[in-house]
């Protein structure tokens, strides 16, 4: 029930936003709450799931509703950051530039008591730049390209499911 | 479904209980097999099933999430290989069909377009499989998979068949296995069954069950055997008790009858039956009545009525029953009533057989009033018939005549051929008067040679005619014996019974007087009483002789005579010798001679009286005068014949020879040749002792039984005296001659002296004289004279 809720809310914010990139984005953000699903975190002392938009936020107001939602029994919040120095404690990060994906690359190195990232960030080049999932389109609908290599490297556990619905991409080049 | 098997034989009963437990576990076993196959087998299925459509849903969770039909659709085709199914689909949230698959050469649509939340079930054979498809429990969509059972349950249902065949088979084959085995059960069971048949069919008790075994037929043969032992030993006990009274009821020599009211016979002794000469069974349901006497009918009936009126009597009478071959029975019958069943009476008839004690008592009957001889009445029953005769002329003055038939030279036969031929000739003279006869008139034997008949209703005339044919038959009638020839006549007397008549001793008296004078005028005669009739009238037959003797001796109305006897040859030493004669002095002064009375004498036993009477006046009158005692050489004295075998005559005649003191010597005692060989034993001895004391003997009227020579050598006598009847014709008579010349030199040669009577003239002496006979008697020497003209 709150499932349909969900989408029913989904469904009744999108009518405000403008008709092509409101349903795109509608269904991106779905995604990035299903990776949730498919994708493993180590355990933190972090009291809530963060979803950080780096940059520009395409979403709007679509993404407010996932914070009605929970990982693992931790509410999920969603933070729209503008400096990719303040992802410190983000479990996922959309948007980031290949500039600010060294940078994370590093910090999550550095300091281990922080949760690995899961980037997401859009077109295929993304993943080429070191990013983990890439949204791209195909035939009019939103697909994922998955750099496994870097995912793993990150210590996020994926599961076989995810990468059974997407492009796989298992270079592991910075540039 | 119990009730038809009730008359089953057990063998059936258990073969139908085995079949019917077979059968039916057959059936439930396979149709619960059917019923738990089929349902595992749906259950499998569906497992199966739905573990596939989990995995299908599992793997197709990131497909959904991330909206991958394709992979979705690839996820579905796995169940290709998959037995069954028709078709699959996944829907998504919203209920619409995301993905969907069919087999190859499945027609139709692989699934409803919208799923509306039904969940799974089957629908005949196909199978309708939803399965959400879940992720951290939230509901992602269904996959739906259609299968199709059909084949597969053909498939369970073949199985199952040939496995309930396999079955069906080895039931049958146990079921033939285990059929002799019933036999254990049913075949004591039969043998006893046929024991019991054994036993009922033969009533034989001695048989016996064998035992098989020790269960619970075992205990029910020797229960069994038990039982029919005590039935056994019951059984004989009881046969033989029964047996027992059997005998003592049939066996019983009475006749004993179980009779209804009705008299019909509910049973019979076999005694009974057998008097009737009949088996019980055939008398059954007889009436008595018809074996009962037609004259006794009525009798028997009165008895069974007064039974009924007093039944707590026992009630008898004799009746003749009736026997099959007819011959009658005379049965003292005793009565009476038993109750026996339903208050009806009946009745207990015993009877006993008592024919012979009536036979006996019936001759005894007419023994009593019959001679034995000549079968004809006797005197006393004559007597009787002419007493009622008498009675019946008296009151209705009615006419009788009374014969009284005297036979003539009858004595003759008797002393010439014996009794034997005597009897004889009685008896056949009996049958041929008989003939004679009317049917209605009465003839009987008076005794000795004395007949006497009853002609009822029939004038003196009539019977005149009647006698004198009696006697011509009797006259014509030839009597033959060994070699001789005799004809005999008869003197007979009539008498008239009418009203006049006083009594049957009269009118007896008359016919017998009548007979008397028949023979006075010379035998072979009829004479008719009249009581007019002067010289019967002073005659009145023997009978009236007996009171007359009585008197006679009483008043000494007998007088002595004496008839000289003189030697025939000149004998100068011979002195007197006499034979002492009797004559009876009647009231008129009358002298008559013995022949009148000396026949009564013998017949009514007064002639012994009359000896004695004789002796003692004789004694008595030789005593008072010794002067011609002195001159007497013997004196003779006739005794009868009933003398000689009198016991008190011997002691008699001694004591009077004492009293008289008369010499022994001097006395002759005369006894006739008839009655010295009627009893010959007795006057032997009489004889000899007389002659012990010397008294001396002379054989009287020696040659009228020409029998008389052998006896004379047995008899001790001194004097023969030859019969008058030879001697009175002896001139004329060669015969005559010619026998008392044997008879004299007979008795010489035997030591004896003879004396011939009936010596009537000289000329007869003289003769005598020539033969040489001793001594002569008669009217030419001397007529018989009082004593006191002896003298």
């Amino acid at each position: 029930m709150k499932l349909l809720l969900f989408i029913f809310s989904l469904f009744f914010i999108s009518q405000s936003i403008a008709e092509e990139n409101s349903i795109e984005y509608k269904i991106k953000a779905g995604y990035l709450y299903n990776f949730t699903k498919f994708i493993t975190w180590p355990e933190d002392d972090i009291e809530t799931f963060n979803l950080c938009v780096l940059g520009k936020d395409p979403f709007g107001s679509i993404l407010n509703p996932i914070e009605n939602r929970t990982v693992k029994n931790k509410s999920i919040r969603v933070y729209r950051i503008r400096s990719a120095k303040k992802t410190k404690h983000c479990h996922i990060i959309y948007g980031a530039s290949p500039k600010q994906l060294k940078r994370l690359d590093s910090n999550s190195l550095t300091i281990s008591s922080l949760p690995p990232k899961l980037t997401v960030g859009e077109a295929r080049k993304f993943s080429r730049y070191g990013g983990m999932i890439a949204f791209f389109l195909k035939d009019g609908k939103v697909k994922l390209r998955i750099n496994l290599g870097h995912l793993r490297k990150s210590g996020l556990d994926i599961s076989a499911k995810l990468l059974e619905i997407a492009e796989v991409f298992e270079g592991e080049s910075n540039d | 479904m119990i009730k038809p098997l009730k008359n089953l034989s057990i063998k059936k009963k258990l073969i139908s209980i085995l079949l019917f437990s077979s059968i039916s576990g057959l059936v439930i076993a396979a149709f619960l097999l059917l019923v738990f196959e089929v349902s595992d087998f749906k259950q499998n299925v569906q497992n199966d099933l739905s573990t596939m459509s989990i995995l299908i849903g599992n793997r197709s969770t990131a497909a959904l999430t991330f909206d991958d039909s394709e992979l979705a659709k690839e996820n579905l085709s796995s169940l290709e290989q998959v037995d069954n199914i028709q078709s699959a689909c996944i829907y998504d949230i919203y209920g619409d069909v995301f993905t969907s698959f069919k087999v190859h050469g499945y027609q139709g649509s692989p699934c409803p377009d919208k799923y509306n939340g039904q969940t799974t079930y089957f629908e005949r054979t196909l199978l309708y499989v939803y399965q959400p498809i879940m992720l951290d429990k939230e509901l992602l969509g269904i996959v739906y998979i259609k299968a199709d059972l059909e084949n597969t349950f053909l498939r369970k249902i073949q199985s199952i068949t040939l496995l309930f065949a396999a079955l069906f088979l080895a039931t049958v084959i146990t079921f033939l296995l285990t059929t002799p085995l019933l036999l254990v059960i049913t075949n004591p069971l039969n043998k006893l069954l046929k024991t019991v048949h054994n036993i009922n069919d033969k009533n034989d008790y001695s048989h016996r069950a064998v035992k098989q075994g020790s269960d619970e037929v075992g205990e029910l043969v020797d229960a069994f055997n038990d039982m029919i032992a005590t039935v056994e030993h019951q059984n004989t006990a009881l046969t033989i008790a029964k047996n027992h009274y059997l005998a003592l009821y049939d066996d019983n020599p009475t006749m004993v009858f179980h009779l209804d009211v009705n008299g019909v016979i509910v049973s019979v002794n076999r005694f009974g039956a057998k008097q009737l000469d009949l088996t019980s069974e055939q008398l059954q349901n007889r009436s008595i009545f018809d074996f009962i006497h037609p004259e006794d009918k009525l009798a028997a009936q009165i008895l069974f009525d007064l039974c009924i009126a007093s039944p707590h009597k026992v009630h008898k009478q004799e009746i003749r029953k009736i026997c099959r071959d007819g011959r009658v029975l005379w049965v003292r019958e005793t009565v009476r009533i038993i109750n026996y069943e339903d208050q009806q009476y009946n009745f207990l008839l015993v009877c006993e057989d008592v024919t012979e004690t009536r036979r006996l008592s019936e001759k005894i009957v007419y023994q009593a009033s019959h001679d034995a001889l000549t079968g004809l009445v006797n005197r006393s029953e004559f007597d009787g018939v002419v007493q009622k005769s008498v009675k019946e002329a008296n009151e209705n003055k009615a006419e009788h005549a009374l014969c009284y038939l005297d036979l003539d030279q009858f004595k003759v036969v008797n002393d010439t051929s014996g009794h034997l031929a005597g009897d004889e000739l009685l008896r056949q003279l009996g049958i041929v008067l008989k003939k004679q006869i009317r049917k209605k008139d009465v003839l009987a034997r008076l005794g000795g040679d004395e007949f006497g008949v009853l002609m009822s209703h029939c004038s003196l005339d009539e019977a005149y005619h009647a006698c004198e044919k009696l006697r011509n038959v009797i006259r014509d009638f030839q009597f033959a014996w060994e070699d001789k020839s005799f004809s005999v006549g008869v003197s007979i007397g009539i008498s008239s019974i009418n009203d006049s008549t006083g009594n049957a001793v009269d009118a007896l008296k008359e016919a017998d007087a009548a007979c008397y004078a028949a023979k006075e005028k010379g035998r072979n005669r009829v004479h008719v009483f009249r009581p007019d009739d002067e010289e019967l009238a002073s005659r009145q037959g023997e009978m009236q002789w007996v009171e007359k003797i009585q008197r006679g001796l009483d008043e000494d109305r007998f007088v002595l005579y004496g008839q000289l006897i003189v030697p025939i040859a000149d004998n100068p030493q011979e002195n007197l010798h006499f034979e002492t004669l009797v004559r009876y002095i009647d009231e008129q002064g009358n002298t008559i001679p013995p022949g009148a009375f000396l026949p009564a004498a013998e017949r009514y036993n007064l002639a012994t009286a009359l000896d004695k009477w004789v002796i003692a006046h004789l004694f008595e009158w030789l005593e008072q005068h010794p002067d011609y005692l002195e001159k007497l050489s013997v004196c003779s004295v006739n005794l009868s014949g009933l003398s000689l075998s009198d016991e008190s005559m011997l002691n008699y005649i001694t004591e009077t020879f004492e009293h008289y003191s008369i010499p022994t010597t001097k006395i002759c005692f005369e006894i006739t040749e008839t009655a010295a060989i009627g009893n010959l034993n007795n006057a032997t001895k009489f004889i000899q002792q007389l002659r012990e004391i010397g008294c001396s003997f002379s054989l009287d009227d020696f040659g009228s039984g020409l029998s008389s020579f052998a006896y004379l050598k047995n008899l001790p006598v001194d004097y023969l005296k030859i019969d008058g009847l030879f001697v009175k014709d002896i001139l004329e008579d060669q015969v005559d001659l010619a026998m008392v010349k044997s008879i004299n030199e007979v008795g010489h040669v035997m030591n004896k002296k003879t004396i011939a009577e009936f010596v009537e003239n000289k000329e007869i002496f003289d003769l005598l004289n020539e033969l040489g006979v001793d001594y002569a008697q008669g009217y030419g020497i001397a007529k018989p004279v009082p004593l006191d003209e002896l003298l």
